[in-house]
């Protein structure tokens, strides 16, 4: 009777195993697609035997514990593809519509501005007492100080964004740093030396993730409590943002140098910006000068600064004036006007030490711009593949494969089947004896 | 490898993308006919088309300005001719004074010659435009009247750009004689004026000078001379202008081509990219249609249905 009592009880431990077994797998089947799962397993471990006088007798198998499968040498390479690709992805992103704000094809925009106004001053030349050439003259002036401007407050109008979404930034940035911390708390609590938490730790490995897309991270894992520490980087070095269940949150000052991520992308494009701007200035305001230089000296060979084609200092502030027409004699304006028209394709010696046409001058602003996106788009596109690609490994060792679950399904039905069946003979043999007893 | 489902998704997801993208460079590319839209496709290309259109719109404000030269050299050239005419006129005018007998045919001859001093100072006042021709830069206001006939002197030029600033001659061209120029000549030692000279030869017909009547003969044949010798100074002028046009001509040629070269599409070539691009595309769509049935679940349901 005992070994028949035996046999029951461990079919109907088969049977809640196998039970056991489908919910995961169907748990896992359900969770396929979503996003940050591990694949879960229920491990199955083998009953202590006992002794009887035949030998040891097996007694059936227990489920001891979910496992979910995880590679954390995998997770943090992917972590590190994951900065770098999102911080070229925000650099792409902000120099494209910093490049597109500040395009010239040479058909149009400052360079087209540039050209008529040379030719305006070429014209003037040709009668220079002519009210119509000197109106063409003021007038391509203006276009050409609103093309300069334009393109500055374009730019301008970026340069103020930058701030508020760093900013932005930084504070997603912070909220996943205590979320993560508070995820930690809860894992500490959860784990057991033969359980853990997987739904916790799928939570936080997502919560990492997303950090990751924001800033360089880098964690380790206590085995005992389960915890991680996280740390990123800025110029400084590494920088601890989670320590156990305490996080740091970013400042002003250690998020300013962060060296990855969507937020070093938007550090780098903010760089970037600055340069841009400071060149157009720098055209903007050696142009002015070389111009007003020969217009102001018009009169009689004097100085006279009332004879200023443009006024203003720089990019921001550039504005033409029509007062450099009244004073010189026709024949002044008319050498000027030659003078002026020259600059076209002089050499000049441009505030930040560059000698250089004006259009080469701009056209290499156009050419920085350019080198930067294309360099920002070659980087994205080369971690895009790379992210993929650890991603693709990453879900080779976490992901769920729904073939592999079925065969799961497919085996544990058998096996339910089977103990079934065992149950049944069991019940039927201890019937007969029951019977015999009567 | 362990394959998984959102691997599948992933990598269908990407290849899509990526092919996508490159359907719509290309169909852009075709469809605007460009292939830099914006100066990261190719920032040197970019950079070399900027200064190639500001090369382009230099060479349009050059040959403006050699088409004002060549208007204002023609205008002076036809001024120029009229005035050798008239002063040859005056010198027959001279000769027939000379042996000219009785006062009413003098004064006929004097008033003839006062028609050719009118003529004279009219051809004096050209203008080309709006602008005087041998004004110096004063171009606004007519520089001769019958008062005045010494005009202006103003001896400035009028510089046109007629090339880069960086050519030998400084990419610029003096369009106007002045009236100095024109006027003025030597003769015998003496500087002398057309005008005044065929203003006194009036005079001296008028009075019966006939000493002076047959000076002035040597002396408007000197001023007939001055004349030619300055159409031959504007001819001059006229023929750089036509060489210097030809020679921008032919390099604005070059740099449209130039030009082309480096932003505008290869339609053959893009079109066949395309094609290739959107097979690719297909076979891409056709695959991932096929993931679908790829599994255990769906071959066990279509067996059991089936």
């Amino acid at each position: 009777m005992a070994g028949l009592n035996v046999t029951l009880d461990i079919g109907l431990q088969t049977l809640q195993n196998t039970q056991t077994e489908i919910q995961t797998a169907s748990n896992n089947i359900s969770n396929a697609s979503t996003a940050g799962y591990a694949t879960e397993t229920a491990v199955q471990t083998a009953n202590p035997a006992i002794l009887t006088p035949s030998g040891w007798l097996g007694t059936g198998a227990t489920i001891s514990q979910i496992t979910q499968a995880r590679d954390q040498f995998l997770e943090q390479q992917l972590m590190n593809a994951m900065s770098d690709d999102s911080q070229y992805t925000s650099l792409s992103t902000q120099l494209t519509s910093i490049q597109s704000a500040s395009s010239d094809s040479g058909d149009d925009g400052i360079s087209q501005a540039l050209g008529n106004f040379f030719d305006a001053w070429n014209t003037l030349a040709q009668n220079p007492t002519g009210l119509s050439e000197q109106t063409g003259v003021y007038s391509a002036a203006q276009g050409l100080a609103s093309a300069v401007q334009s393109t500055y407050n374009q730019l301008n109008q970026i340069a103020t964004q930058m701030p508020g979404q760093i900013q932005n930034t930084v504070d997603q940035a912070n909220a996943l740093i205590a979320k993560i911390a508070q995820l930690n708390t809860a894992i500490a609590q959860n784990q057991t030396p033969t359980c853990q938490p997987n739904d916790l730790i799928d939570a936080r490995y997502q919560a990492m993730d997303s950090l990751a897309q924001l800033i360089p991270v880098s964690f380790s894992q206590d085995p005992t409590t389960g915890m991680v520490n996280v740390t990123t980087t800025n110029a400084n070095g590494s920088l601890p943002v989670v320590s156990g269940a305490t996080g740091i949150p970013l400042t002003a000052s250690t998020s300013s140098t962060i060296t990855g991520g969507q937020l070093g992308g938007l550090l780098t494009a903010q760089t970037n910006l600055t340069g841009y701007i400071s060149q157009l200035n720098d055209f903007a305001s050696t142009l002015m000068l070389q111009v007003n230089n020969i217009s102001e000296e018009s009169e009689g060979g004097n100085l006279n600064p009332a004879l200023a084609v443009f006024g203003g200092t720089d990019a921001s502030s550039i504005t033409a004036s029509t007062s450099f027409l009244s004073g010189p004699t026709g024949a002044e304006l008319s050498s000027s006007a030659q003078a002026i028209g020259d600059l076209q394709d002089s050499q000049v010696t441009f505030t930040d030490g560059t000698s250089a046409t004006p259009e080469q001058y701009l056209s290499n602003i156009q050419q920085t711009v350019g080198d930067d996106v294309q360099q920002a788009n070659n980087n994205q596109s080369f971690y895009d593949s790379l992210q993929t690609q650890l991603q693709t490994q990453q879900e080779s060792v976490s992901g769920v494969s729904i073939d592999q679950e079925m065969i799961n399904v497919i085996q544990d039905q058998q096996v339910y089947e089977a103990a079934a069946k065992v149950i049944e003979t069991a019940s039927t043999l201890m019937s007969t004896i029951t019977s015999m007893i009567t | 490898m362990r394959i998984t489902l959102n691997m599948q998704t992933n990598e269908a997801l990407l290849t899509l993308n990526n092919q996508q993208e490159q359907i719509t460079n290309l169909s852009q590319q075709i469809a605007s006919g460009v292939t830099l839209s914006s100066p990261s496709d190719d920032p040197y290309d970019w950079a070399q088309a900027m200064n190639i259109n500001q090369g382009l719109q230099e060479y349009n404000s050059i040959l403006s300005g050699i088409n004002f030269a060549t208007g204002w050299g023609q205008a002076t050239g036809s001024a120029l001719s009229q005035l050798s005419n008239l002063v040859s006129q005056a010198q027959q005018t001279a000769i027939s004074a000379a042996s000219a007998t009785g006062t009413s045919q003098s004064a006929t001859l004097a008033s003839e010659v006062n028609g050719i001093l009118q003529q004279a100072v009219n051809l004096a006042n050209s203008q080309y435009g709006d602008q005087y021709i041998f004004a110096g830069a004063s171009t606004t206001s007519a520089p001769y009247s019958m008062d005045n006939l010494t005009g202006n002197n103003d001896s400035n030029y009028i510089q046109v750009k007629t090339g880069t600033s960086d050519a030998s001659d400084g990419g610029s061209t003096a369009v106007n004689l002045t009236g100095n120029d024109v006027f003025s000549f030597t003769s015998g030692g003496n500087t002398l004026n057309v005008l005044q000279v065929i203003s006194g030869l009036g005079q001296a017909i008028q009075n019966g000078d006939s000493a002076t009547i047959s000076s002035d003969i040597d002396t408007l044949n000197d001023a007939y001379n001055h004349i030619t010798n300055e159409s031959v100074v504007n001819g001059t002028m006229l023929s750089a202008l036509t060489n210097q046009q030809s020679a921008i001509n032919v390099m604005q040629t070059n740099e449209q081509s130039t030009l082309s070269k480096l932003q505008d599409t290869d339609v053959a070539d893009a079109t066949t990219k395309l094609q290739q691009a959107q097979t690719a595309f297909q076979a891409a769509l056709q695959v991932t249609g096929m993931l679908d049935n790829l599994n255990l679940p769906s071959y066990l349901t279509s067996n059991s249905t089936g």
